[in-house]
């Protein structure tokens, strides 16, 4: 559906964008993550056609974005991080306004319109004037807006921003419901764990540069180089911990008042053989497993903060 | 299917205060401007009579009030167009539709245009007054209007222009008066100076009558000389001089106004096209990498 290739964007002499290359598969939900400044909305607005781009390419559907960007406005449906409205319209007249400007027939758009409405929660709203909405039915209403054309890619910019934690786990289930209905979603936030159930993968770039893609669990995975397990016996803590203190590749070993938790470097036999020696010294193990990783510390450790 | 753009500002306009405000601003400086004429013409004369001659008059005086007020409110009305959709952070929000460049800036264009249109045919009671005395005839007065609508073509072109250009309304306002004061007294310094230094007799005819096509002033004076039949011009132009006088000088000393319409028009699109290339994202990088290339 997306392929970014070699894209470089610079305002004068600084690089927003350096050599970002990456490809969003039909259907995916794809999360773009990075700190402020990492160039997310530089991006996405080259992807929309509102920027140009100092060198690479944006391909949609094999399409150059910059050769053809008028054909490609029905595509994409883009919602920029800040945006505003007009004042004295009233919702369906808001909506009314830009069906018109994607070209759609007056008779089309009555159904289009309630439709959307409904998706987004809005249908209450409908006669309301769109600059007294509050900052979370303007974000949807400004979501509705942007999927009025019906686009198979969505690029949405920071969507969830302002929002309080109700209204996010609202947009949540909207974005669920549009990616079943089979729309490719691009979405950036800063927040990285708020976009990991949701996301099919991730993009996590950084000063421009794209410091890792793949599936959450991938990128946790080939990120974390220190694993942490945590294992719970269900007496004799001092003998457990005297065995562990003996392994070569754990490291670390913090107690707890009922389990204890350490850093493996090691590979999965010798985590096996951990746990076995823990039996045959027959030390009652109720649970030895893996720690989920911690997407948090994972950001922080892409984006430059190495000591978390 | 009309201008979505255009839909939208006549249906946000018509709620707001702003266009209630010019439009009754308009139709009082109109009214006052009837009222002025008859008390001065009729109270003032010796007879305390009034002839219905003179209300030839007062189609002049409607006529220039009506003028003067389009100069001074479409830039007003215009001008804010393009900054303000960057202000209210809804450009990008229109220029990611599929609507092009050019028909946004002709959607805010032609709203501005209407509202022109309305308040024309607000004041139309009042110049019926002069219909009532039989002085000018219906012609004439729509000739008027298409010459008022011409000049808010032009401003509102330029406006557009500069509202691509500035962020603040007031500026790009500021600059189409600039604009207009220079195409009136610009134009007619490029006609004094060589008057006083050679003289009347010396000037050429053609080159003066060029010189003034561009003089909004000059146009709209041509055009009521034209209709109420003074024909001032072609006294200037052509009686009162021994020279030979070529064709042009002859029929453009009666047809100044037309000569001036048609500079508007073309003035107007060129700077309309000049607006919708500013606000087009990718166009507008191309060129800047064009001319960085030849720098190189
Ligand atoms: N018009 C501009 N002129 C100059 N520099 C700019 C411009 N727009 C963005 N930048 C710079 O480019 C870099 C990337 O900006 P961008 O807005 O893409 O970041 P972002 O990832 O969206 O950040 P945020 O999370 O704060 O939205 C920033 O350092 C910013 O200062
Ligand atoms: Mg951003």
């Amino acid at each position: 559906m997306l392929k970014i290739n070699d894209l470089v964007k610079n305002y004068g002499k600084f690089t927003a964008v350096d050599r970002l290359t990456l490809s969003v598969e039909k259907g995916a939900v794809c999360g773009f993550v990075g700190p402020n400044g990492a160039g997310k909305t530089t991006t996405m607005r080259i992807m929309a056609g509102l920027l140009n781009a100092t060198s690479g390419s944006v391909m949609i559907d094999e399409v150059e974005v910059t050769k053809n960007p008028r054909a490609l406005r029905e595509k994409i449906g883009y919602m920029p991080d800040f945006f505003g409205v007009y004042d004295n319209l009233k919702v369906t007249e808001y909506m009314d306004f830009y069906a018109g400007a994607y070209g759609i027939s007056y008779k089309e758009r009555g159904p289009i319109i309630d439709n959307l409405l409904e998706i987004v929660d809005l249908a209450h709203k409908k006669d309301s004037y769109v600059d007294s909405l509050s900052r979370g039915m303007k974000q949807r209403l400004c979501l509705a807006r942007s999927l009025v054309h019906d686009p198979e890619l969505l690029i949405l910019d920071e969507p969830a921003s302002g929002l309080d934690p109700r209204a996010r786990v609202e947009l949540k289930e909207v974005l669920k419901q549009l990616q079943g209905m089979g729309k490719t979603i691009i979405i950036s936030s800063h927040i990285l764990p708020e976009l990991a159930e949701l996301c099919t993968e991730i993009c996590i770039i950084n000063q421009g540069k794209l410091a890792a893609q793949g599936s959450v669990q991938e990128i946790m995975q080939k990120l974390s180089q220190k694993r942490i397990i945590h294992v719970q016996p269900l007496n004799e803590m001092d003998r457990m911990l005297q065995i562990l203190k003996e392994q070569p590749f754990i490291r670390s070993i913090v107690e707890n008042a009922k389990d204890a938790e350490f850093d493996f470097t090691g590979t999965n036999e010798q985590l096996a053989s951990v746990l076995k020696q823990l039996v045959l010294a027959e030390i009652p193990i109720l649970s030895y497993k893996e720690k989920e990783g911690n997407l948090e510390e994972v950001f922080m450790q892409v984006t430059g903060g190495e000591n978390v | 299917m009309m201008n979505p753009v255009l839909r939208r500002e006549a249906i946000t306009s018509l709620r707001g205060w702003k266009n209630f405000a010019v439009l009754t601003f308009y139709l009082a400086m109109m009214t006052i401007g009837a009222i002025v004429f008859f008390y001065t013409s009729v109270y003032q004369s010796y007879q305390y009579t009034f002839d219905p001659q003179s209300v030839v008059y007062l189609y002049v005086v409607l006529g220039s009030i009506q003028m003067a007020l389009i100069v001074l409110s479409v830039p007003a009305l215009t001008a804010g167009s393009i900054s303000g959709e960057r202000e209210r952070q809804t450009l990008d929000l229109l220029l990611v539709t599929k609507l092009s460049p050019f028909s946004i800036v002709i959607g805010k264009l032609l709203s501005s245009m209407a509202f022109v249109l309305l308040l024309i045919i607000s004041t139309l009671p009042v110049f019926s007054i002069v219909f009532y005395f039989g002085s000018v005839g219906i012609g004439s007065v729509l000739t008027l209007i298409c010459f008022t609508l011409t000049t808010a073509y032009m401003l509102g072109g330029v406006s557009v222009f500069f509202s691509c250009i500035y962020k603040k309304t007031v500026i790009s306002i500021m600059l189409v008066y600039i604009f207009t004061g220079i195409l009136c007294f610009g134009t007619l310094l490029l006609v004094l100076l060589p008057m006083a230094v050679r003289g009347y007799d010396q000037l050429s005819p053609t080159a003066t009558l060029i010189k003034l096509i561009p003089n909004p002033g000059v146009g709209f004076f041509s055009l009521m000389d034209h209709q109420i039949g003074t024909n001032i011009l072609n006294d200037v132009f052509i009686q009162d001089r021994n020279i030979k006088i070529n064709p042009f000088v002859q029929w453009g000393a009666n047809n100044l106004w037309v000569l001036h319409m048609i500079f508007q028009l073309v003035v107007g699109s060129v700077f309309i096209a000049l607006a919708a290339s500013l606000i087009n994202p990718v166009r507008e990088h191309k060129q800047k990498n064009k001319t960085a290339k030849t720098k190189k």
